[in-house]
C-alpha cells in the first residue's frame, strides 16, 4: 500500500512540484494550503509522513502549531519542516516541538527524498527486530543505522535525521577529521559553515544532557571535527 | 587658529575701556592745566598792575642789552686775588662775550654790601703785558672801565696787581686806587678780578677787555666802539658811556613779596628782561605724597603730550620765548617739563602808568611760575576710584567675554567630537544617548538637534539596510525553491538532449542565486550565533597554530604565525573559539584575495600587558595594494566593500566579511583596525582584544 505524505505548504507551485516528484516515486500525496484544512484532513486520517512549512499564509507560526498538534496525536509520525526561514531561533523552536528534521527550501529534491526514504526506513526498522549488522558501537556510543537511533551510555539520544547522519559520519572513523563539506555530504544537505557549527553544538548539547562530561566530538579549528574514541 | 583663541583675541577689545578712561583723564587733566594757567595769568596781571601803578618802582632806562651788565647779589665779598675759586661756589652765571677768532671773555658780576666785584675769564691766544714808557695809556692787553666821562684803564706789566689809570679832563694821566684789579695767567689766557665801590658805578658803568693781538687790537664788553680809543694816546674828551649796571631792586622786591604764595615763584624783570626781584615760596608740604606707583600712573597719563623743557635762568636775564611774548605786549603762559614735575610759566607785561603821556610805557615783565602736578588739586582718591572701577569693569568684561567664548567653543567642540565619533561608527544607540544636549534654545542647540535627527535617520536607514538583505533573501528563497524544484522535476522527464544543457544552466543560475542569498544573510546569522555563543577556556596560541596549518593547506600559500611565547600559559583565556576562527577565516580570506600568488600571509599574536588588564594584538598582514583612502574609517561597516561586486572567481562580495570581523571583535570586547604597512607594501588588520583569565569552573572541553 502506498505511503501517504501530507504537504502543508501555502505556496502552491512548490507544493505541486514536490507532489509531482513524490507521486512519481509512488507515494500518495495530499496537499493542504493552510492549517485548518490540514487539521481537518488529519482528523480523518493521519498521513505516514508530514512535510510542513512554518509560515502558512498569514499564519506566521502555523507550521509550529500544526507540528505540536500532530506530535500529540502520534509520537512516531515523521515530521519534516521545510521552510524559507533559517533563523537559529526558528530551527530550535521547530526541533523542540518534536520535528524529525528542519530543512530550508534551498535543499534539493534529491536530498529531500533521501530524508523521506530514511525516515520511512526507520519506521520500518522500528517494526522489525534489531539487526546486528546495522549497529555501530564506539565505546559508550551505540548507533543503529536503519533505526537511526543513538544511545550513549545506554540512554537514547534523540537526534534529527541531519544530526544523526553527521554523528554517524564522525563516529564511523574515529580520530579522523571530517571537514564541513564532508559532513554536509554525509548529511545530504547543503548548508553553510555556521549551520554545521550549530548542528555540532546541538549534538554536543544533547549528549551533554545525558553525560555532563561528554567531550568526544572535538573541534579541529580551521579543519573540521573528529570523534575521539577515548576521552 | 582655534575658535577659542579667535574669540579670546576678539574679547581683547574690552581693553579699550581702560584706554578710553586714560584718554578721558588726559583731556580732563588738560582742562585743569589750562585753568591753572589762567589763574596764574591773573596773578601775573595783578602783580603787573600793582608794579605799574607806582612810577617809583619800575625804572625806565632805555638801555639795550649790549650795554648793560647784571649785578648778582653775593653772600660775601670774594678775596681779590685773580683766582676764580670762590666764584665757583656762587650761583653766578658768567656773561659771555666772544668773537669769531676765539677771543672770548666771561664776566661774573656781583655785589656784597658796597663792594662791586667782577671776575673776568679771558681766553686769548697771546697774552701781552704793558710796556712802561709807552705813549699809550695801555700798550698791550688791558681793560677799560667807563664811568660817565671817565675811562679807567686797567693795565698790567706782569701777573699780579694791575694799575688803574685815567686821563683827567685836562689830559693828565692819573692813577686811581678805588678800582683795584688783579691779573693771573691761566692755561687759555688770563683771569682778572676787579673790585670797586658800588657807589662809584651807580650812575653808569661799562666794561671792555682789549686784546692787543699784535698791534691789531680788538675789544669785547659792554663799552662798545669807544673801547679801543680809551687806551691809546690822548683821544681828547670821550663821550659819556651808555653802559649801566642792572641791580635787583629792593623796593620792587618788597612790593613783590606781598604777592608771594606757597608754591609760586614770582619774578619781575625790566624791559631788557633783567631780573629786578624774585620771590620764591616753597610749596606746601602738608599734602601727603601719593604712592609712587599711583603717582607714576598719573604722571604717565598727564605727560603723554611732550612738553618743552624748562630751562632755569642763571644769568639774571630771563630771555625765553615766554618772556619775549610778554615784552611784545602779550600775556602768555605755558606748561614746561622740569625735573621736579611740570612747571607752569606765565608772563605778563608791566606798563608804567604815565600821567603826562598818552600811552603807558612798557617797563618790564612779571613771570609767575608754579611747579605742580595737575592732579594734586583734584581729589586723588576719587580719580583712583574711577580708575579702579574702570579697570575692574574692563577686567570683568574681558573675563566674561573670554568665558562666554570658551563656553561657546566648548559646545561647538563637543558637537564636533560627537560628530567625529559618529564617523568612527560607535554603536549608534550609545552615540545618540551621549549626544550633546542643551536646555538653551539657541542655534547651536538647533544644530545639535538637527545633527541628532540626521544621525537618527542614518541609523534607521542603516538598520533598514541591515534587515533588507535578510528580508529580501527570505522573500526570494520561496520563488527560488519554486525554480529549483521545478528544475528537479524537469530532470525527471524525458527531455531532449539539448534541453539538458538549458536545465543545467538554469540550475547553475539558481545555485548562484542561492549562494547570494546565503551571503546576504550571513551577517545576521553571525549576529544570531553571537547571541548564542558561549565562551570557553582555550589556549589562544595553540588555536592559532592549528588554524595556520589548516589555512596553509586550504589556500595553497604559506600562512606564517609568529607568537610571543607560544607555549606560555598567558594564552589560556576565555573566548568563543568558533567565532574567533570565523573572524580569522574572514581576515585570512580577505588577505588571500588581495595578496599576490605565492606570497605568504603573516599572522602575529602579541601579548600586551601595558594596561591593567592584559590584552592581545592579533595581526593579519599581507602584501598587496594599499587600503582605498575613500573607505578610511568605514571599512568595517556593513555592506561596504572596496571590491567590485563580483570578482573573477564569481564569488560574491557584499562587504560583509569585515563587518563580521568587527562584530566578533566587539563581542570579545576588542576593536578591529585596518592600516597600511609602514613601508606601503601591503595591509595589516589588527584585532586588539582583552584576554580574560580562564574561568575558575572552566568546562573541560578542548
Amino acid at each position: 500500500m502506498a505511503r501517504k505524505i501530507a504537504i502543508v505548504e501555502d505556496e502552491q507551485a512548490i507544493a505541486d512540484n514536490y507532489r509531482d516528484a513524490l507521486q512519481k516515486l509512488g507515494y500518495k500525496v495530499s496537499h493542504h494550503l493552510d492549517r485548518p484544512s490540514a487539521l481537518a484532513a488529519f482528523a480523518l486520517s493521519l498521513p505516514d509522513l508530514a512535510i510542513i512549512d512554518v509560515g502558512l499564509g498569514d499564519d506566521i507560526e502555523g507550521g509550529f502549531e500544526l507540528c505540536r498538534d500532530l506530535r500529540s496525536r502520534s509520537p512516531e509520525l515523521p515530521i519534516v519542516f521545510l521552510t524559507a526561514r533559517d533563523d537559529e531561533f526558528d530551527v530550535i523552536s521547530g526541533l523542540r516541538l518534536g520535528a524529525d528534521d528542519y530543512l530550508t527550501k534551498d535543499i534539493g529534491q534529491a536530498q529531500l527524498l533521501a530524508r523521506i526514504n530514511a525516515l520511512f526506513r526507520r519506521v520500518d526498522a522500528l517494526r522489525q527486530p534489531v539487526k546486528q549488522e546495522d549497529a555501530l558501537e564506539r565505546g559508550a556510543l551505540a548507533i543503529n543505522l536503519s533505526r537511526m537511533s543513538t544511545h550513549w551510555q545506554g540512554q537514547p539520544v534523540d537526534l534529527t535525521v541531519t544530526e544523526f547522519w553527521i554523528l554517524h559520519a564522525l563516529a564511523r572513523h574515529p580520530g579522523h577529521v571530517k571537514n564541513r563539506q564532508q559532513l554536509m555530504d554525509a548529511a545530504n544537505v547543503v548548508l553553510d559553515d555556521n549551520t554545521i557549527t550549530s548542528h555540532i553544538k546541538r549534538i554536543r548539547r544533547k549528549f551533554n544532557d545525558i553525560d555532563a562530561g561528554f567531550d568526544r566530538i572535538q573541534t579541529a579549528y580551521g579543519m573540521g571535527y573528529r570523534w575521539l574514541d577515548t576521552p | 587658529m582655534k575658535l577659542r583663541q579667535q574669540l579670546a583675541l576678539v574679547s581683547l577689545v574690552a581693553l579699550l575701556l581702560p584706554w578710553a578712561l586714560v584718554e578721558y583723564l588726559a583731556v580732563f587733566g588738560q582742562v585743569i592745566k589750562d585753568g591753572q594757567l589762567r589763574a596764574l595769568e591773573a596773578t601775573a596781571q595783578a602783580v603787573a598792575a600793582r608794579l605799574g601803578s607806582d612810577p617809583a618802582l619800575m625804572p625806565l632806562h632805555s638801555i639795550d642789552y649790549e650795554h648793560s651788565l647784571y649785578v648778582h647779589p653775593l653772600p660775601f665779598a670774594p678775596t681779590l686775588d685773580g683766582y676764580a675759586d670762590e666764584w665757583r661756589n656762587l650761583d653766578v652765571e658768567p656773561r659771555l662775550f666772544s668773537d669769531e677768532s676765539g677771543f672770548s671773555v666771561a664776566v661774573r658780576t656781583g655785589r656784597h654790601r658796597g663792594t662791586l666785584s667782577l671776575m673776568l675769564d679771558v681766553k686769548s691766544l697771546n697774552v701781552s703785558f704793558h710796556r712802561p714808557g709807552s705813549e699809550k695809556l695801555a700798550s698791550a692787553d688791558h681793560l677799560v672801565i667807563a664811568i660817565g666821562h671817565n675811562y679807567f684803564i686797567l693795565r698790567a706789566s706782569a701777573p699780579g696787581s694791575m694799575q688803574t689809570v685815567h686821563r683827567t679832563l685836562s689830559g693828565q694821566v692819573q692813577s686811581d686806587y678805588r678800582i683795584r684789579g688783579v691779573l693771573q695767567q691761566t692755561a687759555e689766557g688770563y683771569s682778572v678780578e676787579i673790585q670797586l665801590p658800588i657807589s662809584l658805578a651807580r650812575e653808569s658803568f661799562a666794561l671792555a677787555v682789549i686784546d692787543d693781538n699784535r698791534g691789531q687790537p680788538r675789544a669785547l664788553g659792554t663799552l662798545g666802539s669807544l673801547a679801543l680809543r680809551a687806551g691809546g694816546t690822548d683821544p681828547g674828551i670821550l663821550p659819556a658811556t651808555h653802559g649801566r649796571l642792572i641791580e635787583p631792586s629792593d623796593s620792587v622786591q618788597q612790593a613783590l613779596d606781598i604777592f608771594a604764595r606757597a608754591g609760586h615763584t614770582l619774578t619781575v624783570t625790566d624791559a631788557q628782561l633783567w631780573q629786578l626781584a624774585r620771590s620764591q615760596q616753597p610749596p606746601e608740604t602738608g599734602a601727603q605724597s601719593p604712592h609712587w606707583l599711583w603717582q607714576a600712573v598719573l604722571n604717565r597719563i598727564g605727560s603723554r603730550h611732550s612738553l618743552p623743557t624748562y630751562e632755569p635762568q642763571h644769568t639774571g636775564r630771563h630771555n625765553n620765548p615766554i618772556t619775549r611774548r610778554a615784552i611784545s605786549g602779550q600775556s602768555h603762559g605755558q606748561w614746561l617739563q622740569s625735573p621736579g614735575g611740570e612747571r607752569a610759566v606765565v608772563s605778563a607785561p608791566i606798563y608804567r602808568e604815565q600821567t603826562e603821556a598818552l600811552e603807558n610805557q612798557l617797563a618790564g615783565v612779571v613771570i609767575v611760575e608754579q611747579t605742580s602736578n595737575p592732579w594734586q588739586h583734584l581729589n586723588a582718591q576719587a580719580i583712583k576710584r574711577l580708575l579702579l572701577i574702570t579697570l575692574a569693569s574692563g577686567l570683568v568684561l574681558l573675563l566674561v567675554l573670554i568665558g562666554y567664548a570658551s563656553w561657546l567653543s566648548w559646545r561647538i567642540g563637543r558637537l564636533n567630537r560627537a560628530a567625529r565619533k559618529a564617523q568612527q561608527q560607535v554603536t549608534p544607540e550609545a552615540l545618540l544617548a551621549a549626544w550633546p544636549q542643551s536646555r538653551i534654545n539657541d542655534e547651536l542647540t538647533d544644530l545639535s538637534e538637527n545633527y541628532r535627527a540626521l544621525l537618527q535617520q542614518v541609523r534607521l536607514y542603516t538598520d533598514y539596510l541591515k534587515t533588507l538583505s535578510s528580508k529580501l533573501s527570505h522573500e526570494l528563497r520561496t520563488p527560488l525553491a519554486v525554480v529549483r524544484s521545478s528544475l528537479d522535476n524537469l530532470a525527471g522527464l524525458n527531455l531532449p538532449t539539448e534541453a539538458h544543457t538549458y536545465t543545467q544552466r538554469a540550475r547553475d543560475g539558481a545555485g548562484r542565486l542561492s549562494d547570494i542569498l546565503s551571503a546576504m544573510t550571513e551577517a545576521s546569522r553571525v549576529e544570531a550565533s553571537i547571541v548564542a555563543a558561549e565562551k570557553e577556556t582555550i589556549h589562544l596560541a595553540r588555536l592559532l597554530k592549528d588554524i595556520c596549518q589548516a589555512y596553509t593547506d586550504t589556500y595553497q600559500r604559506p600562512v606564517i604565525l609568529s607568537a610571543d611565547t607560544p607555549d606560555s600559559d598567558i594564552w589560556q583565556t576565555q573566548l568563543a573559539p568558533e567565532l574567533l576562527v570565523q573572524m580569522l577565516d574572514k581576515l585570512i580570506d580577505n588577505a588571500n584575495d588581495f595578496a599576490p600568488a605565492g606570497t605568504p600571509i603573516e599572522l602575529s599574536l602579541n601579548y600586551l600587558a601595558d594596561t591593567e588588564n592584559p590584552h592581545c594584538l592579533i595581526s593579519v598582514s599581507n602584501t598587496g595594494p594599499a587600503l582605498p583612502p575613500a573607505l578610511a574609517g568605514q571599512l568595517f561597516n556593513s555592506l561596504t566593500t572596496g571590491r567590485p561586486q563580483f570578482t573573477a572567481d564569481s564569488r560574491i562580495h557584499l562587504g560583509l566579511g569585515l563587518f563580521i570581523v568587527s562584530l566578533i571583535a566587539d563581542y570579545h570586547g576588542g576593536t578591529a583596525r585596518a592600516r597600511n604597512r609602514p613601508d606601503g607594501t601591503g595591509v595589516i588588520f589588527d584585532i586588539d582584544m582583552p584576554l580574560p583569565p580562564p574561568a575558575v569552573f572552566a568546562p573541560k572541553r578542548v
